[in-house]
């Protein structure tokens, strides 16, 4: 660009002055926009450093004693303090070294912890270690404004959370992960407002996303089947989320909030569409009145809340008038789900109609945005469904084999139309 | 937020950071200086956790505690084990209650699973001190060691645990006279 600059001026196609405005404006540019690569890398390093402390500490060295052991389980730490310190007094504008120290001493808490648990022979569970650890590293986030630190407290509550309502002998709901969420919270629409398409944004979309749908069956116990509709308005809530303002552009879609709750919705109705599935449920769920006080209502008043309140807030964009009763799902669903009481039949029947129709409108919406991928996705939502009908016995041969022959038509037919109006 | 408030902040963060490990240290010494040791009697079952090392699982035959009377527990709960030395001074629990006894030595455990029968039950307890940590190359020596001794009834296999306001904390296995760690 510097050279392109001094032959525009020689040319005489723009003044010294212009080059000059030109200049700063890129050299201010560069400096606002630090070097992907060396912030990469500087994580990575700060991570493998971390690790291999760690790695190093379980060896357990036998051959100092107690006093020599539990001094140098405070190296780590506090060379990870130190470098933070450094980096806030010298280089506090370098996302590079933020990111890299705070990391670095993100890594150095659990090593510390974990020694002088080998130390001390301490027996604790491994959800209490890393609650503990999580808590101390969440100022960092803070403090030192260090995204990736961020993304490895949220891994970290996830795994916490995981470990104490899945592994966890008996099962403990792990509502510390709750209130720590929450914690992160303020950081993640930090960077939505000030940075919407920035890596560490997009990450810590996806990333949050990933870690809700793991945790919202940690709260259950004996009525699982409530689930279904804890997902539904979870998977709801995505899907609405995604289409506030901030993600009017996003770039990458196949992971956005929008498409995971589509998709989400999809997978969580399919085995509903069976009629032996509501039958199960409603063999094995407890009286209503127990069902009010279980812990999957928990869940379920949590995520559905979370759906009411972005369904309200009126930030929706109408991007595809096509998809939008989508985002009314979770409102219907647990009618749907309790419409199962009176007859299990009436539920199989309503969920098979509202696949093929969110099948029928993905279609619809990608043959009017001239998009084959999106037109096959629908026709692939279309053939699970009749996939499931497939060994669904109930129904006659001669009506499943009609369904197949109509399907793979409207394949054709929809592909060969989209190609046509291209050409 | 200015520079100043954020450098306090960093420097109470970086406290606390340091003071909760601190704080682990000081308690589990303290019990390790000043506890009462009792001798758990060992019985024969081993293991590696990703993050902390080696170890080796110890089995104690004071697992198990035969309670007279029938109460309702909560598999999970908090429990409190009194403790007290049998004659051949080893450790024996003499009451599993609800809230730390008046008097005398315990240690705060877990209920792992009851059974019940009609005369007593049977509380299993999930003990705070099965983990003995080992340097890598010696674990799996041990462990052997470990395991004949427990299957030789001649030879005496015991931890010994410090005891002090609820909490314990295991110093060494012995295997016959043997210390596994010396220091």
């Amino acid at each position: 660009m510097i050279k392109d600059l001094q032959e525009l001026i020689r040319e005489n196609i723009i003044d010294t002055e212009t080059a000059q405005r030109i200049f700063k404006f890129y050299e201010k540019k560069n400096q606002k926009q630090p070097n992907r690569l060396v912030l990469i890398f500087g994580i990575i390093g700060a991570i493998l450093i971390g690790v291999g402390i760690i790695l190093i500490i379980a060896h357990n060295w036998d051959e100092y004693n107690k006093f020599t052991k539990s001094v140098l389980a405070f190296l780590p730490l506090l060379i990870g303090q130190a470098s933070c310190f450094y980096t806030f007094l010298k280089k506090k504008n370098n996302l590079a070294w933020t990111e890299a120290s705070s990391v670095f001493l993100f890594f150095s808490i659990g090593a510390t912890i974990s020694m002088i648990a080998q130390i001390y022979h301490i027996d604790g569970d491994l959800s209490d270690f890393i609650l503990t650890w999580m808590i101390l590293a969440l100022p960092q986030v803070y403090i030192l404004n260090s995204s990736s630190t961020s993304l490895f407290f949220i891994s970290g509550i996830t795994y916490y959370a995981a470990e104490l309502g899945y592994s966890h002998f008996p099962s403990q709901f792990p509502f510390a992960y709750i209130v720590l969420l929450l914690l992160i919270v303020p950081h993640y629409y930090q960077l939505l407002k000030n940075s919407p398409k920035s890596n560490f944004a997009n990450l810590h979309s996806r990333i949050i996303s990933f870690s809700l749908l793991i945790t919202v069956g940690t709260f259950s116990k004996s009525n699982e089947e409530l689930l279904f509709i804890s997902y539904i308005s979870l998977l709801s809530a995505f899907f609405i989320f995604g289409h506030f303002p901030v993600f009017l552009n996003e770039k990458r879609k196949s992971l956005s909030f929008s498409s995971l709750g589509l998709f989400g919705i999809v997978i969580t109705l399919l085995p509903l569409s069976f009629g032996e599935t509501w039958k199960e449920i409603f063999k094995t769920i407890s009286p209503w009145n127990r069902l009010l006080t279980s812990p999957e209502m928990v869940s379920l008043v949590i995520t559905t809340s979370l759906s009411l309140y972005l369904l309200f807030r009126h930030d929706y964009i109408d991007k595809n008038s096509h998809l939008n009763f989508i985002k009314y799902i979770f409102l219907i669903f647990p009618l749907i789900f309790m419409s199962g009481l009176i007859s299990p039949k009436i539920s199989e029947i309503i969920v098979n109609l509202l696949l093929l129709a969110i099948g029928i409108q993905v279609i619809r919406y990608g043959l009017k945005e001239d998009h084959l991928g999106v037109v096959n996705y629908g026709l692939l939502i279309v053939t699970a469904l009749f996939m499931a009908k497939f060994f669904d016995s109930e129904l006659t041969f001669i009506f499943r084999g009609l369904m197949f022959v109509i399907i793979g038509l409207g394949f054709f037919y929809t592909n060969f139309m989209i190609i046509k109006k291209r050409k | 937020m200015n520079i100043h408030k954020k450098i306090y902040l960093l420097i109470a963060m970086a406290a606390i950071q340091l003071v909760v490990p601190g704080k682990m240290i000081y308690d589990h010494a303290s019990v390790l200086n000043n506890g009462v040791i009792y001798k758990f009697q060992t019985e024969p079952l081993d293991p590696s956790d990703p993050l902390r090392g080696k170890y080796i699982n110890l089995n104690f035959k004071a697992r198990k505690f035969y309670s007279p009377i029938n109460l309702s527990w909560k598999i999970g709960q908090d429990v409190f084990v009194k403790v007290e030395n049998d004659s051949n001074g080893f450790a024996k629990i003499v009451a599993v209650l609800n809230s730390p006894p008046v008097e005398g030595n315990y240690f705060n455990a877990k209920l792992d699973y009851v059974e019940d029968y009609k005369q007593y039950q049977t509380l299993n307890l999930d003990l705070p001190f099965t983990r003995f940590y080992l340097e890598e190359s010696r674990a799996a020596n041990v462990e052997s060691e470990y395991a004949k001794a427990n299957k030789d009834s001649l030879v005496q296999a015991y931890a010994t645990v410090a005891i002090k306001n609820g909490v314990a904390v295991i110093s060494n296995v012995f295997i016959g006279k043997k210390a596994l760690i010396e220091n």
